[in-house]
């Protein structure tokens, strides 16, 4: 370095208060955010994992701008020919990096730094007027869905308008009508509450859980209202699953899927593992807010995911997955006479669902189970995805004890079987930290414009045809819930990433619901959007 | 008694007299040449709208590629499946390099362009018709009447009528 180069540089440090400039252009550098991770729930985290990337990179750019800073002041001494760095994409760096353009370069640069202060104070002012965290070191993320559902039941047998309690009604209904907040507190905490709006006046939550990431061999840790890991069709989000409504068994076993709860989250390193199990309350409180009952009702549940194959090369267009979930619970086993003592249909020994649509009545129901002591959910699941074509299935079984003299052992089961396939080529995405599937992206969004030059211009959005078979049998000894079997056929077209349209025509049966049988055709139709 | 207290109550208004204004005292110094009035002005602006414009843009569509098509033509698999040749796989055997050729296809990319145009639109000037400056200059500053509207020009927004604003 020679005198003059460096009688340059206490010059500059000079004129920038202190502050080395060189440091000052490295802050002035565009930083471009690291992309984030997504947890198990698609929320950013695993800061450890990027930042310290980013600040090795950024290190090593600024070992590497100093030494060519001074490596550009030797050869404008001696050479006076300018250097030419890397472009940042000012022109400012570069020339006063050069060594050339000395004070003007530096009046250039202080503009610049001046313009910048200018912009940040006017985004300072702007997000002041904006929704965001009460508190400064949280982050706030707005979520929302909206579905909105045509139901028609052109068909339905006399022994169906029985189980109805008359004849089915068409109806036109919001399905979901959600909106929460999601985000991050200090340390390693996160946070959601997300309410549903579709009930009207019986507004309810849905996911409300506070939460920590990065704890050591628990990995993430939610506790709250939060879905129970009951195989794969209930841990799809709804925004993502190819049919309007799950198949029975899984609405039966798991019905309403979410419990209070605490729940590890965990996924190998590979991503070709993951697993969560924890314990809850069998009550749905989204309604009542509250358990109360000395009986606790509690179950420990889990899933262990395995995604076998995960085609990379393709961008994940090719994948399978197994999984095996269970749970044991005990239910307070409590019958109509207790209801005194303990509070009414506290019993949640109980499985029910509707014939995967909206009806007013549960097609599908064993009623409280009286006596029940306790009870084992075993379930097999897998998913295969080739290109456009997506294959899943899963098998459940439910073993339930009951108390001596309150009847014999009950066993119940169904499971599901679908097919989906793309016409327009996208595939079914695969999250291989969750074991679920994710959000479909249309190659073209649908669209019907007018351009400037006077053409109507139409895109397509992606087209997706389904089908699924499910059966379940919920009829044992003096159980008789009904069995019930059905196919449904789908047709979903994808408008964009967060905006759909989807379309079901279910044709079923159910059997022996305490001796109602019948038949029936169902049409369904959900307009939805998620954001 | 009644003679103190009607003397108390008219030094009370006299001591408060000076501080109340007075009924339509500015009447009598209103100018003579107040009966302002506005022209408009026509000016131009510019709108910014949007229209669309749709991009043709090719995109690939990578084929499926199945665990043996990674698979060294040294492993058992490898020879049933075809895996590759030893020449492709230099680098490593298992990450040689069989894959597939994708298929690409052409899909319409919908793009909002935001353009500026002129759109004509009218400001309003104040002007005071029949009044020299020297009478306007002096009296409108200083014997403004409390009452009177001051009238701010107005700064016309595009596409909708243009109206005063008064305060």
């Amino acid at each position: 370095m020679t005198p003059l180069c460096f009688v340059r540089i206490l010059r500059i440090n000079h004129q920038f208060n202190g502050r080395n400039p060189l440091e000052t252009i490295i802050l002035n550098i565009p930083h471009k955010p690291t992309p984030p991770i997504k947890n198990w729930a698609g929320a950013p985290t695993d800061r450890e994992t990027w930042e310290p990337l980013n600040m090795t990179f950024r290190k090593l750019f600024s070992i590497t701008t100093v030494a060519v800073a001074v490596f550009s002041c030797n050869a404008a001494s001696h050479a006076q020919r300018p250097v030419h760095l890397p472009s940042t994409g000012s022109d400012d760096f570069t020339q006063f990096t050069s060594g050339n353009s000395g004070v003007s370069s530096l009046e250039a640069l202080q503009e610049q730094i001046n313009n910048q202060s200018a912009d940040i104070t006017d985004l300072s002012s702007a997000l002041k007027k904006k929704a965001g965290p009460g508190v400064s070191s949280a982050t706030m993320k707005i979520v929302g869905r909206v579905h909105a559902d045509y139901w028609g039941f052109p068909d339905t047998s006399p022994g169906i308008d029985a189980i109805e309690g008359g004849d089915p009604q068409d109806r036109l209904a919001f399905r979901r009508a959600r909106f929460g907040v999601r985000g991050k507190l200090p340390a390693n905490m996160e946070y959601r509450i997300e309410m549903e709006f579709a009930g009207g006046n019986a507004t309810q939550f849905r996911d409300v859980w506070i939460g920590w990431n990065d704890i050591p061999f628990f990995q993430t840790v939610l506790l709250g209202n939060q879905k129970r890991p009951y195989g794969l069709a209930y841990l799809n989000s709804s925004r993502f699953n190819v049919f309007l409504e799950r198949p029975f068994a899984i609405e039966a076993i798991n019905q309403n899927v979410r419990r209070l709860g605490l729940q590890s989250y965990g996924v190998s390193k590979d991503q070709n593992w993951n697993w969560r199990y924890g314990v809850f309350n069998q009550r749905q409180i989204a309604d009542e807010g509250n358990y109360t009952n000395d009986h606790l009702q509690l179950e420990f549940a889990s899933r262990l995911a395995n995604t076998f194959w995960y085609d990379e090369v393709s961008g994940g267009r090719g994948y399978g997955h197994w999984g095996i979930s269970g749970t044991t619970a005990y239910p307070d086993g409590s019958t109509a006479a207790d209801n005194g003592a303990v509070g009414p249909d506290q019993n949640e020994a109980r499985f029910r669902c509707r014939p995967e649509s909206r009806s007013a009545s549960h097609w599908l129901d064993t009623g409280l189970i009286d006596g029940a002591d306790n009870y084992q959910m075993l379930g097999l699941e897998s998913a295969l995805n080739v290109g456009p074509l997506h294959l899943a299935g899963e098998y459940q079984n439910v073993w339930l004890e009951r108390d001596a003299g309150a009847g014999n052992d009950l066993h119940f089961s169904g499971g599901y079987v679908e097919a989906s396939y793309f016409l327009t080529g996208e595939h079914t995405p695969w999250n291989r930290r969750s074991g679920t599937i994710g959000r479909v992206k249309p190659f073209e969004n649908f669209f019907v414009v007018r351009t400037s030059d006077g053409q109507c211009e139409k895109g397509l959005g992606a087209w997706q045809v389904a089908a699924r078979y499910s059966y379940s049998d919920f009829n044992d000894m003096d159980i008789l819930g009904g069995i019930g079997e059905s196919v449904t056929f789908g047709l979903n077209w994808y408008w964009t990433p967060n905006a759909r349209m989807q379309f079901n025509w279910i044709n079923g049966t159910i059997d022996n619901n305490s001796g109602n049988s019948g038949n029936y055709d169902i049409v369904g139709t959900r307009f939805m959007v998620d954001f | 008694m009644h003679v103190l207290r009607l003397l108390l109550i008219v030094a009370m208004i006299c001591a408060l007299a000076p501080s109340l204004p007075a009924a339509c005292d500015c009447c009598s110094s209103c100018p003579e040449c107040g009966n302002r009035t506005c022209h408009a002005v026509p000016v131009t602006t510019s709108v910014t709208k949007i229209c669309y414009e749709v991009e043709r843009r090719q995109i690939c569509i990578p084929q499926v590629c199945f665990p043996w098509h990674l698979l060294s033509s040294h492993s058992l698999l490898g020879k049933l499946c075809g895996g590759c040749a030893d020449a492709d796989c230099t680098s490593s055997d298992d990450q040689c390099n069989n894959i597939r050729c994708g298929r690409v296809i052409t899909v319409k990319v919908l793009k909002k362009v935001s353009y500026t145009c002129d759109s004509c639109g009218y400001a309003w000037e104040m002007d005071d018709a029949g009044c020299t400056d020297a009478d306007t200059s002096a009296q409108a500053a200083t014997l403004r009447p409390p009452q009177m509207a001051t009238v701010e020009r107005y700064q016309p927004v595009p596409g909708q009528t243009s109206t005063i604003i008064f305060r």
